[in-house]
């Protein structure tokens, strides 16, 4: 009986030699392993549930047509593809107001009135994070939204924890200077 | 003649449509002077500190605010990718498959007889050709 590796980046590994093998239905797993966190940078980064799911889109197809080229970490290898397809996104695009109203998550608030307080909060934090420079707002998003450590962060971005800890805590004063007014 | 090494010669004064204070957080380095107890804040925020021991002082204040939008957060971290998704990658891969990642000079190559005939055919005639050339130029 064959072993399931426990690893989940060995297991990675083995997916990936499957699909080079033929086996194209196993790229499906591999999908459902990491589109959540990416989905949420995604988002974060780019305000649009829409252009959110566009970029992941690209992301894996092109992840597909050069699988053969992971020799480290598939999970750092894609989230580069898909940060490089975000802040491409951001250089090429004349944003009008985005925000995260059309999404269809469900709500965990009892009344209209608590539903409409959660709407304008999350379409100021939303703004507010627009007005970010990309690499504040990706440090914040990375730490606040996905929930990475430091240590993780470092090892996707290729740069320090110290480095990290000044962009997150730049981004928490730019945002509470743009919305304490309103929140605080 | 001595050269005029004025910088600022022949330049307009150098001016700002907009004053620091108006311009975007975006444009700044560093947004913000930093604040009192702004450590013990970033700290707890960071998960270092028990929220009781940031809350001090004026810093009370930007705990709760932290809070508050932290409700909005939670939330986020909880989105999931759209169902579909996978789907829709799936039937955009089709039955293609993934490119080697061999260079191109160490893959094999699979040359059909015909054309490896034609190609040896042209590389001779080709060699002729210089020959003859290089035979009527002496």
């Amino acid at each position: 009986m064959a072993s399931r590796p426990a690893d989940p980046l060995e297991a990675d590994h083995e997916v990936i030699a499957r699909v080079l093998q033929g086996d194209r239905n196993a790229f499906g797993s591999l999908i459902g392993r990491y589109s959540d966190p990416l989905y949420r940078h995604a988002l974060g980064m780019t305000g649009s549930p829409d252009v959110a799911e566009d970029i992941l889109q690209a992301s894996f197809i092109k992840a597909h047509a050069h699988l053969a080229e992971v020799h480290g970490r598939f999970d750092a290898w894609i989230f580069r593809i898909v940060a490089n397809g975000c802040k491409d996104w951001l250089k090429n695009i004349r944003r009008t107001h985005l925000s995260y109203e059309e999404d269809d998550q469900p709500s965990s608030f009892a009344t209209p009135e608590d539903e409409l307080d959660r709407t304008e909060l999350r379409s100021d934090l939303d703004r507010a994070l627009q007005a970010l420079a990309p690499s504040l707002r990706e440090a914040f998003v990375m730490k606040h939204v996905e929930g990475r450590s430091y240590e993780e962060m470092a090892d996707l971005l290729g740069t320090t924890v110290g480095a990290l800890k000044m962009r997150v805590h730049r981004a928490r004063e730019a945002l509470q200077a743009l919305l304490e007014d309103k929140y605080a | 003649m001595l050269d005029n090494l004025d910088p600022n010669e022949s330049r307009t004064p150098k001016t700002r449509e907009t004053p620091i204070e108006q311009r975007p957080l975006a444009d700044r380095e560093v947004p913000l002077a930093g604040r009192a107890g702004a450590a013990s804040l970033h700290a707890w925020l960071d998960g270092e500190m028990p929220e009781s021991a940031a809350r001090v002082g004026d810093v009370t204040r930007d705990v709760d605010f932290w809070l508050r939008l932290d409700g909005d957060l939670k939330a986020r971290r909880q989105m999931s990718a759209p169902a579909d998704l996978q789907g829709r990658v799936m039937s955009a891969i089709g039955t293609a498959s993934p490119a080697s990642a061999a260079k191109w000079y160490a893959r094999n190559v699979t040359l059909p007889v015909p054309v490896a005939t034609a190609a040896a055919t042209g590389l001779f005639l080709l060699g002729l050709l210089a020959g003859v050339a290089y035979f009527y130029a002496r």
